[in-house]
This record gives structure tokens, sequence and C-alpha cells, in this order.
């Protein structure tokens, strides 16, 4: 569960790049968090996972409060940035066993979930080689197995489909619907609306800083009757802002 | 074709981006004044000396071998110089992957990152050739065309040099292109490079010596062009920039000076033409890196993820990191063994003059001076600790990376702290070798090392703390590649800067209060120990507020 009680974040004292946000995402729903370029998504993901302060406003995870209690706020958590090049020096291995050795991942669990998680991804051959020799793809896949080595109860995931192929974006979602059948909770932003059409229990629009839009898909078509698909919504809800 | 590799040079020493958070410019003139301010010490005692050795030299005729031995030795710390910024600027950078693609000729990327490496120089030369250059000009009386000569020879001095140093590297690294493991190999590579650099310097130390040599200076007394040629036989270009110094009244000055700047310009086609042949071969795939793609073998797989406590793993991953990076390679570790070496030559070629190296091994063993040499052992360590960058940069080298420190549970404390361990432990292995050769060379007694090496940890712990502050402070972390976060940082010149005040100061109190060996040690100890608590507590409380208030 994560819960955004009235956050603004302005950078510079200039751009106002989310405004007075409030947002609850359950236990047990895939939450998708929509919006055009600019719109604010990942200045919001990024002050839930602590990585930027909040001007204002509270964010828990859990219950835990990011600002007050960082640490155990983190460990509820497993974050997928939108940029994959991340410690390109270490082996792809590596890295799993630091994020393993980060979150007190047990000696057996690590390796089992190492192991059976390379053969899913198809990175078997690639895990012993420095992630700079990775393509985008590899890469990313690499900092999706990192989160779910640790096996987080909520996930934090910006853009993480852009880049895979259509295999392991399959396989990705379909992790996301066991991971939220046992009553944990994904919360990740995308572009693609097909996407969030198909595998969101609810979505979030934002633009310009602001919560358009908040529920589930059907309560959106009903919202816009006159339109049939979601990407006429979509258009509509964030062209007339401005 | 010209413009083109000036606008080039100019983009690539832009490319520093001196900024850090954002929308926080600082203004250039500032950053000026800090190196001036850093250097001009430095600058002041050169000056003086100048003018003191131009005294002496004057009574025996001999003050024109001043220019002589300035431009020679500023030719070879500007090749030595040169290994480094040739490798950081032609190899581990990895912007010729963005330059490849853009219509540029070969020779004008390579020009414009000679042309970039030569005004690096060009502040070397500020600090060592322009005060002594300067002084000997007002002191000898010399007229207009003394310094319309030395402005060009400033210019142009560095290109040999550097050319020489390209040269050396360059072959070295064409072989990267054949190798299979690309990052080794060029490890390997720098490290013969420095060693071939080293090997310069004992045979110049030769040469100074025996220049230096009073009896053999008296015989050759009349004749001030021999003089003027022993000195400068190393970098024979030197010897016509010096003559057309010391003679700029006369015709034959102008006659040194054109052909200083056609051997010059002899050596510029020749680095153009090679480099060509030799440059982009070697360069290429920079950035790629060894990969086997096969599966890992069950014992590999469980050696690799065998589990460790969370500080320790943090701590590898520093370390692996800049072991595994060239360009911190280079500038964290390799340097490290810098100044041992710088330090441990003379003393290695030169026991033919003065005292032996056992005589003076039992000098520091029995004279009451002791305090003082541990004073000295002291304030070296905390240099060499500021001079290795560990802790000056180790916020910076996490550039666009930084975030990642930020969502994951590990307290910003426990992070900085371990960060601070791996300057330590680097900073550690470079006073050791020193330590350890030095030991062993003076013969020293077993309570002297041991005071010697407990007082050295505390001074590399004290200056990896403040280097973490500084970098604390400001970091510097909008790079585009790895070399720009380690060169080009002014944390580290902050912090070595602090270290060389804090050593001297030490050094210089041990001197007049004269205290014994183990009076010196507890000093240390008790003051040290006292600094490291409050620098402790200052990193662990504020500290984690500034790291806190990042924002990549
Ligand atoms: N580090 C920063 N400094 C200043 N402004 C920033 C910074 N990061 C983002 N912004 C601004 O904040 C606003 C929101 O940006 P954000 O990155 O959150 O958008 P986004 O919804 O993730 O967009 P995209 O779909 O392109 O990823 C934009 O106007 C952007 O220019
Ligand atoms: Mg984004």
């Amino acid at each position: 569960m994560i819960e955004l009680r009235n956050v603004n974040k302005t950078y510079n004292g200039k751009v106002k790049a989310v405004d007075n946000l409030n947002l609850k995402i359950e236990k047990g729903e895939i939450f998708g968090f929509l919006g055009p370029n600019g719109a604010g998504k990942t200045t919001t993901i990024k002050m839930i996972t602590g990585i930027i302060n909040t001007d204002s406003g509270s964010i828990t995870i859990n219950d835990v409060d990011i600002e007050k209690n960082p640490i155990e706020a983190k460990r509820q958590f497993g974050f997928v940035p939108d940029d994959p090049n991340i410690f390109l020096r270490l082996k792809g291995i590596e890295y799993l066993n630091f994020m393993a050795d980060i979150y007190n991942v047990s000696s057996a669990d690590r390796k089992e979930r190492i192991d059976s998680l390379s053969k899913r991804f198809e990175m078997e051959n690639a895990i012993g080689d420095p992630i700079q020799s990775y393509s985008h793809g590899m890469r990313q896949k690499i900092v999706i197995m990192g989160v779910l080595v640790h096996n987080p109860n909520v996930w934090i995931l910006d853009e993480p489909l852009t880049g895979l192929d259509p295999k392991s974006s399959f396989l990705l979602k379909e992790m996301m619907r066991e991971h939220t059948q046992s009553g944990k909770t994904v919360f990740f932003s995308t572009h693609v609306l097909e996407v969030a059409e198909k595998i969101c229990d609810r979505v979030a629009v934002i633009n310009n800083g602001r919560i358009l839009f908040c529920g589930t898909l059907e309560e959106m078509k009903n919202h816009f009757k006159g339109e049939s698909s979601l990407e006429k919504m979509f258009l509509e809800m964030t062209g007339n802002e401005d | 074709m010209k413009i083109n590799t000036i606008l080039l040079a100019k983009v690539l020493l832009k490319g520093g981006g001196n900024k850090s958070g954002k929308g926080k410019n600082r203004p250039r003139w500032l950053l000026w004044i800090i190196l001036a301010v850093a250097f001009l010490p430095l600058v002041a005692q050169l000056a003086v000396f100048t003018s003191v050795s131009y005294e002496v030299l004057k009574g025996m005729a001999l003050q024109s071998i001043i220019p002589a031995i300035a431009l020679a030795l500023t030719s070879f710390v500007v090749f030595f110089f040169g290994i480094f910024y040739v490798l950081n600027t032609f190899y581990f950078t990895t912007d010729i992957e963005s330059l490849l693609p853009l219509p540029f000729k070969p020779f004008e990327i390579i020009g414009a990152k000679f042309i970039v490496v030569t005004i690096y120089e060009y502040l070397t030369e500020l600090v060592v050739l322009l005060p002594v250059l300067i002084v000997y000009g007002v002191m000898s009386g010399s007229g207009v065309l003394y310094y319309i000569y030395f402005l060009v020879i400033f210019l142009t001095l560095p290109v040999i040099p550097l050319v020489i140093s390209s040269l050396i590297i360059m072959p070295l690294m064409r072989f990267t292109g054949l190798v299979k493991n690309k990052d080794r190999f060029k490890y390997i590579a720098s490290i013969i490079a420095l060693g071939i650099g080293v090997g310069f310097q004992v045979v110049i130390r030769k040469f100074v010596n025996s220049a230096a040599d009073t009896s053999k200076l008296e015989n050759t007394l009349t004749d001030l062009n021999r003089n003027v040629k022993t000195v400068t036989d190393f970098f024979p270009s030197a010897k016509f920039a010096a003559l057309s110094l010391i003679k700029s009244a006369e015709l034959s000055g102008f006659a040194n000076i054109f052909l200083f700047i056609c051997i010059t310009a002899i050596f510029v086609f020749v680095f153009l033409f090679l480099s060509q042949l030799l440059y982009f071969k070697g360069v290429m795939g920079v950035s790629e890196s060894g990969s086997r793609r096969r599966k890992l073998s069950r014992s590999e797989f469980e050696k690799i993820t065998a589990s460790r406590s969370v500080l320790l793993t943090y701590f590898l991953k520093e370390i692996k990191i800049i072991i595994r990076t060239p360009a911190y390679f280079i500038n964290c570790l390799l340097s490290n063994f810098i100044w041992p070496v710088i330090i441990l030559i003379p003393n290695i070629t030169s026991n033919r003059k003065g005292m032996s190296i056992s005589q003076f091994g039992e000098l520091i063993n029995q004279n009451a001076n002791q305090g003082f040499i541990l004073a000295i052992g002291f304030g070296f360590s905390l240099f060499l600790a500021s001079s290795n960058c560990v802790t000056s940069t180790a916020i910076s080298r996490e550039g666009q990376n930084l975030y990642i420190n930020k969502y994951i549970p590990l307290g910003f404390d426990k992070q900085i702290l371990m960060k601070v361990m791996t300057g330590v432990v680097i900073g550690i292995l470079g006073v050791g070798v020193l330590f350890t050769v030095i030991s062993i060379m003076f013969k020293l007694s077993l309570t002297f090392v041991l005071v010697l090496i407990v007082s050295g940890i505390i001074g590399i712990i004290f200056s990896s703390f403040t280097g973490i502050i500084f970098d604390l402070l400001n970091p510097k972390l909008n790079w585009d590649n790895e070399q720009k976060a380690v060169k080009q940082n002014l944390n580290v010149i902050f912090n070595m800067l602090v270290s060389l005040i804090v050593a001297g100061v030490f050094i210089v109190l041990i001197f007049f209060t004269g205290l014994s060996l183990i009076q010196t040690f507890v000093t240390i100890v008790i003051a040290f120990g006292l600094f490291i608590s409050i620098l402790y507590f200052l990193v662990s409380r504020i500290g984690v507020k500034l790291f806190k208030r990042i924002e990549g």
C-alpha cells in the first residue's frame, strides 16, 4: 500500500512538478500511472522512493513514513528506475548478489531466486558478464531481477516495459499479476495505454503535476461517454489542460 | 578545417561542465581565484629561490644556467604529467564514440584533443616556469625581445614533451584492439607507460646531479654553451629555447628561437602523421568490456553468490568500481604509488653524493630529532591520502547514479563511512609500500616503524574524512564520462591544500618544539584522535543531511 497526502514539489523554486497530489494505492492492486512527457510521473516516484525530498505533504509505504522512518520504508519496496544504466562495472550476478546482501536475503533464497530468474529472463549466459556489455533491454532485465531477488512487498517501476522484447514484457506483466494475487502491490508508470488497459486494476492520469483522473478503467469509460477508445479519452483529458 | 579543430577543442574543454546541482552556476573567475591561491605559495617559493640562485650563480658567471635548467625541468614535468593527461584525454574518455559519427577528419579530432592537453599543460607551466623566467628576465635586465621569445616558448614548449608521451602511449594502446581483455590491457599499458616515465626521471636525475656537481661546473666555467648543453641534452629542443632567451639581445637569439619553432613544427607533423595510424585503431572499443556469454559453472555461481554483511558488500562494491574503471584506477589507485616512487628514486640513485642510505638510516635511529622525522612521515601520509582523491571524489564518482544510494535501505551515515573506509584502505596501501621500503632500506628500529605505521594510519583517516566533507558539500555529479569525475574536480585540490597546510603546520610545530619521538607520537594520537572524532561527528550528523540534500 502506498499513500500520498498533499504532496508538493517544485524544482529550483520555479517548475511546479507536483501540485498537491493525493493518491492511495491499495494492497493487491496493479496501479498504472499515466500522463504525457513532463507530467510529473518520475518526480512523484522519486519522492515515494526517497530519492528526492518533498516540499510538503507526507508519503507512507505500508504505513511507514519515508521521511520519518526511511530505512524501514525502503525495506518495503523494490524500485526499477527509468534509466537502466546502473552499476555498469559490476557483473550482472555481482549486482544481484549486492542487492541480496543489502536487503538481507538468505543465502539459500538468493541462490534459488537468481537461478530461476536468470532462467525465466533468459539471462543465464549473460549474468557472468559485466553489465556494461549488455544491451539496453538486457540492462532493464537485470535491474528488474535485482528487485525480484529481494522479493519486496511493493513494486515501484518507472516505465518498466519500454525496451523489453515481447516475451520479457509478457513475462513481467505475468509476474505483476502473480505478485498482486498474493495481496501485494504494484505501482508503475507507463505511456503505453494498451498495457494499462490490459493489466491495471486502477489508473491515475497526471498532467502538469495534478491528478486529472483516478479510478478503474470502467469508471473512466463511464466518465467519457462519447469516447470509444482509451487513447481518445487520454488525449482529451490531457489536451484540455492548457 | 582549422576552425573545426579549434571549435572541437573548445567543446572538449568545456565538457568538464563544472556544474553541480541544478541552477547553481558558480562564476568561473571564482574557480581561477581559488586555483591561484592554491598555487601561490609554490609560485612565490620558486620566485624567491630563483632570485637567490641568481645572485649565487652570478658570482660564478653561471647565471644563464637558470633558464636552461628551468626549461629542461619544465619539459620533463610536462612530459610526466603528459602521460596522465594523454591517457585520460585520448583513451579513457568515451567522448570518442560520440565524435566518430560527426563529420570530422581524423586529424581534427586528434588535433583538438592535443590542444586540450596542451592547455592543461599551460597551467603546469604557469606554476613552474613562469615565476623562474620572469625573475630571471627582471634580474638580468633583459629587453623586450626576451619577453617576446619567452611568450613564444611558453606557448610551444609543451608540444615536444607531449608528443613524446603520446608516442610512448599510442603504440602501447594500439594493441588494445588486438587483445581480448581490453580493460585489463589498458591497465597494463598505463603501468608500462608510467614505468617508462619513471625511468626517464631516473635518467634526468643523473643529468641534473652531474650538472649540479660543482667541481664539474668549475671545469667548464668558461664554456657557457657546454653547461647549457649538459642540462638540456635530455630535451634537445630546450637547448635552443634556453639559448634564445640567454642571447635574446643578439642575432643568435633569433636564430635559436627559429630553430626551436622549426623543431616543434616537425614534431607536430610527425605526431599528426603517426597518430592517424595509431590512435583510432587503439581507441576503438574503449567502452567495450570483456564478455564471454557463457553459463557460469556451479562452483563459480556458488562463489559469487556467497552472502556477506551489508557494510562489507557496500565497501567491496566501492573497491570493485575503482579497480574496474580505468579513469578511477589511474587517478585513485595508481596515483597512490607515484609519490612514493618520486620520493624513493632520488634516494636510490643519488647515494654516491653526500651521505649514504645506511648512514641516513643510522641518523634516524640515533638522532634525537626522531620526533621531527616522525612528523614528516605523518605529514606525508596525510598528503598522500588526500592526493589519491578516493574520498574527495567519492560522491562525485556516483554521478547520475547517485540516486541509487538514496533508495537502498542502508543509512546514509553507513554509506558515507564505507566510502571513507575505501579511502583509508587505499591510502594504507600506498603509504604501506613506501614505509616498508624505507624501513628496510634505512634499517629502521622496530619501535620507530610501529610508531610510524600507527601515525600514518591516523593521518590517512584524517584526510579521508576531510576529503569526503568537501565532496559532500559540493559534489560534481553532471559528468558524461568518468574521468571528469576525478580530473578537473576542485574538491581534490581543496583537500590536498588542507592536507598540505595541516601537515606543514604540524611539521613546523614539531620542529620548533623539538619534541621527542614518543612525545610527537602522543601528540599525534591525542590531537588528531580528537580531530578525527570531531570529523566523524560532523560527517555522521551534518554529512547525512548534506547527502540527503544532494538531488542529482
Ligand atoms: N532534476 C530536475 N530539475 C528541474 N526540473 C525537473 C527535474 N526533473 C524533472 N523536472 C521537471 O519536472 C517536470 C516533471 O518531470 P518528470 O520527470 O516527473 O516527468 P515524467 O512524467 O516522468 O515525464 P516522462 O514521461 O517524459 O518521463 C517537468 O516539467 C520537468 O521539466
Ligand atoms: Mg519519467
